[in-house]
């Protein structure tokens, strides 16, 4: 066991600098109208540093660094890019401790979570991406002997990526890799509520990427996002963030004809069949943990799942011995490696899940654990934690169909395979889900059935580069983490060649 | 029986003074309310010029931002398969000091809109009228709702809809 010390204290394997700057042009420059923000951090509640409140003028000046960069950028092999990339991975690695604190300070989340995931998976990501582009192969067409089509990926120029709160490291990485890949450069908006970790993570591989490859603008939305998602100098924008938003973001794209992808939460259903509880194993205890999974990063993820449906012949037996799974979870300092859940991202954010939890009871949603406040000790008392909640009710309750965001869950039973599916699918969206049966016929049948973009099954909250994420309905548009994204991030040229001498004969 | 006073939505007087004054910053504004990831569940204050409300979205309704002359009505809007999830409850729309970081306009004068819920009793509901959709009330098949009045929730949530 490991307590890592807060930042800024004796013995802390960061100190975060007192005030950051934008970084464009490779430089670390001031905001053109000088102002900053506080930065909070959720573990105490206190303030800790300062991020530029950007402008338009900011992110102008990024796109003007992006597009002087990308010619040269766009013009090196893949061989050069991936190189780079690879090596962005080994830094990212090297400095693990040092990112992983920095993100767990931003966001409230277990250091335990950013040093075993977050950030290894952020580094994968990036060598995955090298790897990708290196075996990335245009493909030919001999539409007949005298008719041939080549087809060649270019890069589409510089592309807008606007990150959310709730990965701050994983989701910037999972839009920079492809992209920088792809050979686009890139002008990145980070959250307002984690706005620093990101940079002491490029920090730490800014000198291995060209000058204006990768442009960081902090400030609002209604600022920044707005200023880069409407710019005319942008070929694509990325967005992870709330539907409105995400809409208002789509529009912008169609008014300027580029493409916009868009991952925008979920309410994913985690399916038990009754099969699960046929014998007292390890695959049982598995699913126990699969039930448990609803609050991990404290349920501040897009594919939580949020919705446990479990089988009516073993609903009782199952919830019994899941809830007091729930029950075992530390919750804690989240820079105590024993620490398994941590801080909510912001005190607005703590309340809306308080809201929540407010509107099931409501609702008449039973109360099977948690639903409050949990005040630490010490200096963590200012800190914004909510004990992990589990109701019981009907999918109809808005506790069943909105993405809370937090670390709630909203249990309800099914009859047999079709009411599972039924429920299931009876949301708005459809990013993730999870289906547990020993039954291979009924893994198959419900994974195909569910309608969301991934289906764990017999697992959960795998995010390994390599598989498709991404969502259906009002989840979103696109896919990420796999190299299929690379088509997202490239133009298609196609020459269509004819080796004949002869006339076409039409004229 | 449907209630003109019964409105899916309403807003607090605080709220209503932070939007008078993003009015008189911005011009017209509209509220979209949202869903999804981070803060998914707060609405969207956007110029009205500058968001495009699809002919299946569903008005909840129109809040009033005072009670004086002056006072202007400001329509809230929702993707129509939310309203459907959201149908059984009253949004209540509320106002709570933020850093200013988000999308919405409010956070230039240093609040976020917040969106809370009630759920509607029997009666209520039953008293409550479907929230319209764009299309339904360009062709004249449904009547936009009453703008209403804000609220004060000091007190207990009752009184939201004055059923007779």
């Amino acid at each position: 066991m490991t307590v890592y010390a807060q930042p800024g204290t004796p013995g802390s394997v960061i100190t975060f600098q007192e005030q950051y700057e934008n970084f464009i042009g490779g430089q670390w420059v001031p905001p053109v109208e000088g102002q900053y923000f506080d930065v909070t951090t959720p573990v105490t509640g206190q303030a800790f540093t300062r991020a530029p409140r950007s402008t338009a003028p900011d992110v102008e000046l990024a796109l003007d660094a992006a597009w002087e960069a990308f010619p040269a950028w766009s013009k090196l092999s893949a061989t050069q890019r991936a190189e780079i990339l690879w090596k962005i991975g080994d830094r990212i690695d090297e400095n693990l401790e040092k990112i992983a604190v920095a993100d767990t300070w931003d966001n409230g989340k277990p250091v335990r979570e950013t040093l075993a995931a977050d950030i290894p998976l952020a580094a994968d990501h990036f060598r995955y991406f090298a790897a990708a582009i290196r075996a990335q192969e245009s493909n030919t067409n001999e539409v007949n002997e005298d008719l041939v089509a080549y087809h060649f990926q270019e890069p589409l120029g510089v592309v807008g990526q606007i990150i959310p709160w709730n990965f701050p490291i994983l989701m910037a990485a999972w839009k920079i890799a492809p992209a920088l890949a792809a050979g686009n450069t890139i002008v990145l908006k980070p959250a307002s509520e984690t706005p620093v970790s990101l940079l002491e993570f490029v920090k730490s591989f800014e000198d291995l990427l060209p000058a204006g490859v990768l442009n960081i603008v902090n400030g609002a939305g209604s600022k920044v996002g707005n200023a880069l998602a409407n710019s005319t100098r942008i070929r694509k924008i990325a967005f992870t963030g709330s539907t409105s938003v995400g809409r208002s973001i789509a529009q912008s794209a169609a008014n300027l004809i580029i493409p916009a992808t868009l991952e925008l939460g979920g309410k994913s259903p985690n399916v038990f069949f009754a099969d699960v509880a046929d014998k007292d194993d390890a695959f049982y205890q598995k699913a126990l943990e699969g039930f448990s999974l609803f609050q991990l990063n404290q349920g501040e993820i897009c594919t939580c799942p949020s919705r446990a449906l479990v089988q009516e012949s073993i609903y009782e037996k199952f919830l019994t011995d899941a809830v007091a799974r729930v029950e075992s979870a530390i919750q804690g300092n989240p820079l105590d490696t024993n620490t398994q859940v941590g801080a909510q991202v912001s005190e607005n954010q703590m309340n809306t899940i308080l809201g929540y939890i407010k509107v099931g009871k409501e609702e008449g949603a039973e109360v099977l654990t948690g639903g409050e406040r949990n005040i630490l000790e010490g200096d963590l008392a200012g800190g914004f934690y909510v004990k992990p909640t589990v109701f019981k009710g009907q999918n109809s309750m808005r506790v069943f169909q909105e993405e809370i965001f937090g670390p709630v869950l909203s249990v309800t039973s099914f009859t047999d395979f079709d009411d599972a599916i039924s429920i299931a699918n009876d949301t708005i969206y459809g990013l993730g889900a999870g289906v547990w049966s020993r039954s291979g016929r009924i893994q198959y049948k419900a994974g195909r059935a569910i309608q969301a973009g991934r289906v764990w099954t017999n697992t959960y909250h795998n995010y390994p580069a390599g598989a498709a994420f991404g969502g259906y309905k009002e989840s979103g548009i696109g896919r990420e983490t796999h190299k299929m994204v690379l088509d997202a991030y490239q133009q298609t040229k196609n020459l269509l060649v004819s080796y004949s001498e002869e006339p076409q004969g039409l004229y | 029986m449907q209630h003109e006073d019964c409105s899916r939505v309403v807003m607090t007087r605080a709220a209503a003074d932070v939007l008078r004054r993003v009015r008189a910053d911005n011009g017209d504004v509209i509220l979209h309310q949202s869903g999804g990831c981070c803060e998914g569940s707060t609405p969207l204050c956007v110029l009205a010029a500058h968001f495009v409300v699809a002919p299946a979205d569903r008005l909840l309704g129109s809040v009033l931002d005072g009670v004086d002359a002056d006072a202007r009505p400001t329509p809230v809007w929702i993707s129509f398969r939310q309203q459907e999830a959201w149908a059984h409850t009253q949004v209540v729309l509320d106002v709570v000091p933020s850093d200013g970081l988000g999308y919405s306009l409010e956070g230039d004068l240093g609040f976020a809109f917040v969106s809370r819920a009630r759920v509607f009793t029997p009666e209520e509901l039953a008293a409550v009228a479907p929230a319209p959709s764009r299309q339904q009330l360009e062709d004249g098949e449904a009547v936009a709702p009453v703008p209403v009045a804000p609220v004060d929730l000091s007190g207990p949530w009752v009184g939201l809809c004055s059923l007779p």
